[in-house]
């Protein structure tokens, strides 16, 4: 038990120097450092690509939780959500390929210095259990930093500028029509919902298009981005500690019983304005057992599942707005 | 060398001598300084503020404070896309007018001091009180973290008068009151000059600023980001640019 001050201080140290380094990628792209930047051109296409079918309606872009590594790799749960969604929403184009927690689109596992490290982490995370598992938690709590760069007043216009350019890539991709004025849904689950709600401004900009954030449990902080925005749906569940997370840190969201503590903070302006709706999802986590997207347990007792109650929920927000806001005559 | 000694409140602190002799033994002084004033041992300032070399110490350490304070602070630079060279360069040159900020809060604390409660009051005393007290802006780079690095900033500025003040009144035998009253009556001045009979003088600062950095620095972030054209990038990923290559060949 010697060791154990060492191993503390080792620790600190380590959680310190990756608190000071998280936002460098940004700085460093935002002044041109980086050298031969590949989203700085389209993305591939692929031999096979299908064609983008005419009964479109819109787009949602998925932004992933801050366990994520990559915009191609999904927690099994993940997976299964969006296959779901994807299956629900046909007449919708399901974007999932933009890594949120990297302003070069750059997974965690390509990365040429430490891709070993988070592929061993990743590893850790989808076999381990105990301490194993807690070694995993290495990749959340280096997202988390990168979401805390989006929700710094300094950093975050670069960082969500940046973000804002790899979804209008994607969504070119994928066949969008910039300036077509075809509405675009973030759905940020987790950290992902500050990463969307701080893209908003300059994401709409770029498509000259209205943008609509539905969080998943998203640890949003009070972001400047909420007044840009068509509307907000949270997502949250009584047992989801994380998305609590966000309200903590954010003075411009507290307030004491009716009356705010900044009432004129931009969050609370387009809370006024009526552009924010909050859903209760029962009893639920935030991830894992009982969570969101806990395809075994049901928070509700109905018999449906978490993540039944949860896709219902998202199509629904996704039909009613739409109809409600974009195509009114089809409703 | 460390010698015994017990601070105001009896508890028992290292004081040392300030060596300026060779590189090693300059950096193990001001290392020491710095972290005994960090241990928060209170009296250390006015247990050394006589000792040969510490005015030259007291600079050393508002340097270091500024050019810490800078890199900080410095996604100013990177936002308005500053190259590497001319980063290292517009650092130093900060921390340079960080430390002319410090000569004018100093010469204030003298001023008021000396008019109002300590007539004859030692200028060097002052120098070494005031430079020695920006010890925790040494910390400065902190501000680096996301999220809460302007709140840390900001603790380590309010830390800074902390020290500052109860290090002149320690030098100059004063009343706690009197202390924070020159201390915090030298800042309100510098802050009211700043924005009057002063701005001539902080337009030159701006651009000794701008010149260091080799281009017109934009100081708000969020206004950086809104000037700078973002139809450029948004051409990259479009495919635009490749396609006006092709057509140029």
């Amino acid at each position: 038990m010697s060791e154990l001050p060492l191993i503390f201080t080792v620790a600190g140290l380590a959680l310190l120097v990756g608190l000071l380094l998280a936002p460098l990628e940004t700085l460093g792209w935002w002044a041109g450092w980086i050298e031969g930047d590949e989203t700085d051109r389209p993305m591939d296409e692929p031999a096979d690509k299908p064609p983008v079918p005419d009964n479109i309606r819109g787009y949602i872009v998925y932004l992933t939780g801050i366990s994520g590594v990559s915009g191609d790799v999904f927690l099994p749960e993940e997976e299964r959500f969006l296959e779901r969604l994807d299956a629900s929403l046909d007449d919708y184009v399901v974007v999932k390929d933009v890594y949120p927690y990297s302003v070069r689109n750059e997974a965690l596992t390509g990365q040429r210095v430490f891709a070993r490290v988070w592929r061993f982490a990743l590893n850790m995370k989808l076999s381990g259990k105990g301490l194993q598992r807690w070694l995993g938690f290495l990749i959340n709590l280096r997202n988390v930093f990168q979401v805390m760069v989006s929700a710094d007043r300094r950093y975050g216009p670069l960082y969500n500028t940046g973000f804002a350019r790899l979804i209008v890539r994607s969504l070119l991709h994928h066949g969008y029509e910039r300036s077509s004025g075809m509405p675009v849904y973030l759905l940020g689950y987790s950290g992902g919902g500050q990463i969307a709600i701080g893209s908003v401004p300059y994401l709409k900009n770029m498509l000259r298009a209205p943008v609509t954030v539905v969080s998943l449990g998203g640890a949003m902080g009070a972001d400047p981005g909420a007044e840009d925005v068509e509307h907000i749906y949270h997502l949250y569940g009584k047992r989801d500690g994380v998305q609590r997370l966000g309200w903590i840190l954010s003075p411009s969201r507290w307030h004491i019983g009716r009356w705010d503590i900044l009432p004129l903070s931009r969050w609370n302006h387009a809370r006024r304005e009526g552009k924010m709706t909050f859903l209760f999802m029962g009893d639920m986590r935030h991830n894992g057992k009982e969570g969101y997207l806990d395809n075994e347990h049901s928070a509700t007792g109905d018999g449906r599942s978490n993540l039944t109650v949860t896709v219902e929920r998202i199509v629904g927000i996704v039909r009613e707005h739409d109809a409600t806001y974009y195509h009114p005559a089809a409703a | 060398m460390h010698r015994p000694s017990w601070d105001v409140t009896g508890r028992h602190m290292e004081t040392f001598d300030v060596d300026f002799t060779g590189f090693g033994a300059a950096i193990s002084t001001i290392y020491n300084i710095i972290t005994a004033i960090l241990r928060r041992e209170r009296g250390i300032i006015a247990e050394m503020h006589t000792e040969d070399g510490v005015l030259l110490l007291s600079l050393v350490v508002v340097f270091i404070a500024g050019l810490s304070e800078r890199i900080g602070q410095s996604v100013v630079l990177f936002v308005n896309e500053v190259s590497p060279r001319r980063m290292v360069f517009s650092l130093v040159v900060g921390a340079l007018l960080f430390v002319g900020g410090y000569v004018l809060w100093m010469v204030l604390i003298w001023a008021g001091a000396s008019l109002l409660f300590r007539p004859g009051a030692s200028f060097r005393d002052v120098a070494v009180a005031v430079g020695l007290g920006y010890a925790p802006l040494s910390l400065g780079f902190l501000a680096l973290i996301p999220y809460f690095g302007g709140g840390i900033l900001s603790l380590l500025y309010l830390w800074v008068f902390v020290v500052a003040t109860a290090a002149v009144g320690a030098v100059l035998n004063l009343e706690p009151w009197q202390a924070v009253f020159v201390s915090s009556g030298g800042m309100l001045i510098i802050l009211v000059v700043r924005s009057t009979i002063g701005l001539p003088l902080v337009k030159i600062a701006r651009r000794i600023r701008n010149l260091a950095a080799g281009k017109r620095l934009e100081l708000k972030v969020r206004e950086a980001v809104e000037k700078r054209d973002i139809e450029p990038l948004l051409q990259l990923i479009t495919g635009e640019v490749e396609q006006v290559e092709r057509d140029n060949e």
